[in-house]
């Protein structure tokens, strides 16, 4: 099976609702700003239709707060794109 | 821009604060949707807006439909949902099952030409770059 999983951030501690939520929202600040300075696009001066039909390609974001223990837990994986 | 019609969503709108970041251009033109659309804000339009091409030329965002004040807008109908459907259409055919979208209870694409909208979606980019 094709890797589907293009990115996906995920944040878990063991800490506190609040400190877990700040932590979520820096680390979803920082991904974005990534996230938009990305440019991969070729020049596209006519899309083509006509290519192959492609396997699923879906890029998994998902920021969430969890409760684990070991501290926290930030764990990028990339690929698919 | 507020939506001529409410609760209709464009697949393919602008970097706009409070829309949907819906999918990344990948190298081979084809777009990578995003499991959950992330909603963007002021900071996400200034950041892309620091790149030399368009954000619409690197991603698709989702968006209020607005209809008559889209260019695209025919009177009743989104012209770009026709033409990508139709020729999509008319180059596959292979059977095709539309995967999960965050958007399609709400998409325009979809409320006019159905699966085969889902099936040219991933090959739409909003913009070309013209001085490439």
């Amino acid at each position: 099976m094709a890797n589907v999983e293009g990115l996906r951030v995920t944040v878990q501690g063991d800490l506190p609702g609040d400190v877990m939520e700040k932590i979520t929202d820096a680390v979803r600040q920082a991904t974005l700003a990534v996230i938009a300075e990305l440019d991969m696009a070729p020049s596209l001066h006519a899309q083509s239709f006509t290519e192959p039909e492609m396997s699923p390609q879906e890029l998994d974001f998902d920021i969430t707060g969890g409760l684990v223990t070991g501290g926290v837990v930030a764990r990028l994986s990339g690929g698919g794109l | 821009l507020k939506a001529a019609d409410p609760g209709v969503t464009c697949p393919s709108s602008t970097c706009t604060p409070g829309n949907l970041l819906l999918g990344i251009v990948r190298p081979n033109g084809h777009v990578a949707a995003l499991r959950n659309p992330i909603p963007i804000d002021k900071a996400f339009v200034d950041k892309a807006s620091e790149v030399r091409r368009a954000a619409e030329m690197r991603f698709r965002f989702a968006g209020p439909c607005v209809t008559t004040a889209c260019q695209h807008w025919t009177g009743a109908r989104c012209e770009v949902s026709d033409a990508v459907t139709r020729t999509v259409t008319a180059t596959s055919e292979q059977p095709f099952e539309p995967r999960p979208c965050a958007i399609r209870s709400s998409c325009r694409w979809w409320s006019q030409n159905g699966a085969a909208a889902c099936r040219a979606c991933s090959f739409v980019v909003h913009s070309r770059d013209i001085s490439d």
